[in-house]
């Protein structure tokens, strides 16, 4: 131990060394700028709010822009933005805007409730393609249709009323409508701009934003600054003058550079030093609002049969996995949804080796015999390989059946995935909004997302009504009917665990930065204690 | 054949000089080997090769654990002779309660934590498992050079994953060859137009990135350990073609060659016959050498994920899963790169001992 903490030491002088130019932020001289620098992930894929998807773009969304809502620092609810009040009417399906008088551009163009119409209608536009269009799509009215070809722009129910007030409508009464706009699929884009530059409006030199920040440098592969916007409504809150993002997907790299002080905000921490930087007091592991699960390939035999999908969920021991592999106190899961407010995770340990052996006896396996050979389907990563060969070792010993494993770069195992060509996949889901049904409405037959291709007529039929429901304990009752379909009866996927949410910060030092559920942290709020 | 006056009857075959001693011809493997053996190096690199190999070919028989047996509670043991896994276990568990003492500023376990030390006193002298069949005493094994993230034996991972690196070194060289061989003595014989379009055909391969083609080929055929034999060799037979080429060129004027040709054997039969037996040597000097290079480029592919999968393991990907925690746990780095270094030393000094050893103008000649 000693010795590796002299390695660390000796890393940790060369690179102050060498590093020592970035280091302003940390001196104690009243005029040095508040520099705050981030492990921000992979490189953006894109600046435009449209045209990602993702962590890392999201992070750097939440400086450049504001929708009509925000997320709050401290729990992740939603507070006003660009609106500065609304309100529902028509039975929750009409919500009314009223944007605040004084915001806009960077460059000074006001923000009127026409930018926002002009903005939503780009991203619905079938012609931007933007990758999370189908979000928008699923809450107003009119927005599918206008997405897929079949109507024009007329068709999407949103309008402006007059300057300062906008309007939409949406499918039904979705009560988690205002936690979802904060998303930046509902963001905000300075037309002007983009009809002025083109693809080239997210360059440093045409950037046009209404965040509490405006893109300073975008170096690729190297880091994104951002500066405080003055032409911000709630300018005189942000406290930092400047924000660092810097694309480092290694995690390793990322955590020396935590250790040696090169970075203020680690977003992630790498598994084989969990148990070491747990007796550190700048690491944050809390809950989040995600669930790991495996997919099964619903249409394929064996995994056709529920009994087969229903041994393989209880034929391995979920306690040991989080305590023994991933460690940093992630829950087991025996649910798709997470316990969130007004709704009960559905709790059932079902582990039984010995039910899991009749189960797939009674399907023709005893003893795992002629089970044909299959994949589990990853992608490239530490943390997913060491828990497929967890599981694959225990469906070997449990179950008497043989895996192997098949890992592929993300970009070809997402697409795999969504269009099913596997036979059970790893996936993660992290809640885009606070409500049950982030987790279940992808599951409906036929969706984008059902890679499984699960399908069940109840369990359409209870999340189309539940969609249809107003808030209150009966919705939520229609979703635990539909989860108790998806899980309970048909075990169309396999929870394995609920997420935490890794973070290496100093909170000694940064104030404004509160873990909450969705991991969200508005670097407006982050200020130098 | 000299024809001898003195009245004695000689065998046929036996050779003197003019003192009528009889002299033995000596092949050129043999003066070969002669030389090798004088090469201390070369001979230490043999030598190795050999216990490599013999120890990858009796894993199964070796008193080892399983490679694959995952005894989750024996994760990141380290190496050691005589403490048994228990041992370790607790010592393991007890730092780093202290360290979270520390953290929280407390000189005294918690009841959950003694509660959880003595259940792991309780458990390393009474639980068992069944491995392989019989019930031991879990806790009682010894791991010679630690455990892995998963409690799996550093040891048998190890020698496993020799074996698979041995393999694809060994089947990518012998298919490389092969191919070079065949196609590169068709070049260097038939010449003129053939010669030609292969040779250009090899360039335009050459000017390919090489791994590219690999995870290309790994990406089509998909992953599986067969497809990486076949995806390593189709691309690495260039140089052996090359090499075969300039051999048979220089070779094809000789008078045996003519005298072959005279007496009408078929192409084929000069080539297979005549010129490749008379190449060997070069081929074998540059086999020994490609052994290495494949060891390396399974290696980096499993570096990249697209190596051999789990749970088998290779050098390479043993040195890949290690690195995530190489400054808590150095012995999952440490063991695989120094039997993997150990490895290509010795193929290496092998090699360049055979090339010493065949090459009559080579200027290290012994």
């Amino acid at each position: 131990m000693k010795k590796a903490l002299s390695f660390l030491l000796i890393l940790a002088l060369a690179s102050t060394a060498v590093f020592a130019n970035g280091q302003q932020g940390d001196g104690a001289m009243a005029k040095e700028p508040v520099e705050f620098s981030l492990i921000n992930g992979a490189e953006p894929e894109s600046l435009d709010p449209h045209l990602i998807q993702g962590v890392p773009e999201h992070r750097i969304y939440e400086s450049l822009f504001e929708g009509l809502v925000g997320y709050s620092w401290e729990d992740a609810s939603p507070v006003p933005g660009v609106a500065e009040s609304w309100e529902a009417s028509n039975e929750g399906t009409t919500y009314t805007f009223k944007i605040r008088k004084d915001v806009m551009w960077s460059d000074g163009v006001a923000i009127t409730a026409h930018t926002v119409v002009d903005s939503w209608l780009r991203m619905l536009d079938p012609a931007t393609a933007g990758p999370y269009v189908w979000f928008p799509a699923m809450f107003i009215k009119g927005a599918n249709d206008f997405n897929s070809g079949e109507a024009g722009p007329e068709a999407v129910q949103i309008r402006a009323i007059d300057d300062m007030t906008f309007q939409m409508d949406l499918v039904g009464p979705l009560p988690y409508v205002i936690g979802a706009l904060a998303h930046y699929s509902f963001g905000i884009v300075p037309m002007h701009a983009i009809e002025k530059y083109g693809n080239e409006w997210t360059s440093p030199e045409n950037f046009v934003g209404n965040g509490p920040f405006v893109l300073e440098e975008w170096v690729p592969q190297d880091k994104i600054t951002a500066v405080p916007n003055p032409n911000y409504w709630e300018a005189e809150v942000v406290q930092l003058d400047r924000v660092i993002y810097l694309p480092v997907e290694d995690l390793n790299t990322a955590h020396n550079m935590f250790l040696n002080g090169e970075v203020d905000w680690d977003t992630n921490v790498p598994l084989d030093q969990i148990e070491n930087v747990k007796v550190r007091d700048d690491y944050w592991a809390t809950p989040y609002l995600g669930t790991y699960y495996y997919v099964f390939q619903n249409e394929v035999a064996p995994f056709d049969n529920p009994n087969v999908r229903k041994a393989l969920a209880m034929g391995f021991n979920r306690q040991n996995l989080v305590d023994k592999i991933t460690k940093a106190g992630q829950l087991p899961a025996f649910s798709m949804v997470p316990n969130m407010a007004g709704y009960p995770a559905i709790q059932d340990d079902n582990e039984d080796i010995a039910e899991a052996k009749k189960l797939l006896a009674e399907a023709g396996y005893p003893g795992g015999e002629g089970f044909p050979k299959f994949e589990i389907l990853y992608n490239t990563s530490e943390s997913h390989k060491k828990i497929a060969e967890y599981i694959q070792h225990e469906w070997k010993k449990n179950l008497g059946i043989d895996v192997e494993l098949n890992n592929q770069e993300w970009k070809t195992y997402l697409s795999n995935r969504n269009q099913g060509n596997f036979q059970v996949a790893r996936a993660g889901w992290i809640g885009d909004y606070q409500d049950p049904n982030t987790f279940l409405d992808m599951f409906v037959t036929g969706g984008g997302m059902n890679g499984g291709k699960y399908s069940n007529a109840n369990y359409d039929a209870a999340i189309t009504e539940a969609a249809t429901m107003e808030a209150g304990p009966a919705r939520m009752k229609k979703l635990v009917e539909a989860e108790t379909y998806f899980i309970k009866e048909d075990q169309s996927v396999m929870p394995i665990y609920y997420y935490v949410a890794l973070n290496m910060i100093d909170m000694e030092k940064w104030g404004g930065f509160n873990h909450n559920v969705l991991d969200t942290h508005p670097t407006k709020d982050i200020y130098l204690k | 054949m000299k024809t001898i006056d003195n009245g004695k009857k000689m065998k046929k075959d036996e050779v003197t000089n003019e003192f009528n001693q009889t002299l033995k011809g000596e092949s050129l493997s043999a003066d070969a080997w002669k030389r090798l053996k004088k090469n201390k190096m070369s001979m230490f690199g043999l030598f190795m090769v050999t216990i490599y190999a013999i120890v990858a070919a009796l894993a199964p028989v070796l008193p080892i654990h399983r490679y694959d047996r995952q005894v989750l509670e024996h994760q990141f043991l380290p190496p050691s002779i005589t403490r048994t896994a228990g041992e370790l276990m607790l010592e393991r568990r007890i730092d780093l309660i202290g360290r979270m003492m520390n953290k929280e500023k407390r000189s005294e376990m918690s009841q959950k934590e003694k509660a959880e030390i003595a259940d792991i006193e309780y458990r390393i002298i009474n639980e068992t498992a069944e491995i392989d069949g019989k019930i031991i005493k879990v806790h009682e094994r010894k791991y010679l050079l630690g455990t892995d993230d998963l409690g799996r034996d550093m040891l048998s991972r190890i020698i496993y994953g020799g074996q698979m690196s041995m393999a694809i070194g060994l089947i990518g060289t012998i298919t490389s060859i092969l191919i070079g061989i065949v196609i590169g003595s068709i070049a260097g014989y038939v010449g003129g137009r053939t010669d030609y379009i292969i040779m250009r055909i090899v360039d335009v391969m050459y000017g390919l990135p090489y791994m590219l083609l690999v995870i290309i080929l790994m990406a089509i055929l998909g992953k599986n350990i067969l497809n990486l034999f076949l995806a390593l060799s189709l691309v690495s037979w260039l140089t052996t073609a090359r090499v075969m080429r300039g051999q048979i060129l220089s070779l094809k004027n000789s008078t045996y060659v003519e005298a072959a040709r005279s007496m009408g054997a078929s192409s084929a039969r000069i080539i297979f016959k005549h010129l490749v037996p008379n190449t060997l040597g070069i081929v074998i000097v540059f086999a020994t050498l490609r052994v290495p290079a494949f060891i390396m480029l399974e290696s980096f592919l499993s570096f990249l994920g697209l190596g051999v999968s789990a749970p088998y393991a290779s050098w390479g990907s043993l040195i890949q899963d290690s690195i995530g925690g190489m400054t808590q746990y150095p012995w999952r780095l440490i063991w695989p790169a120094i039997t993997m270094a150990l490895f290509l030393f010795c193929m290496n000094f092998l090699g360049d001992g055979l090339r010493d050893a065949f090459d009559p103008q080579s200027k290290n000649r012994v």
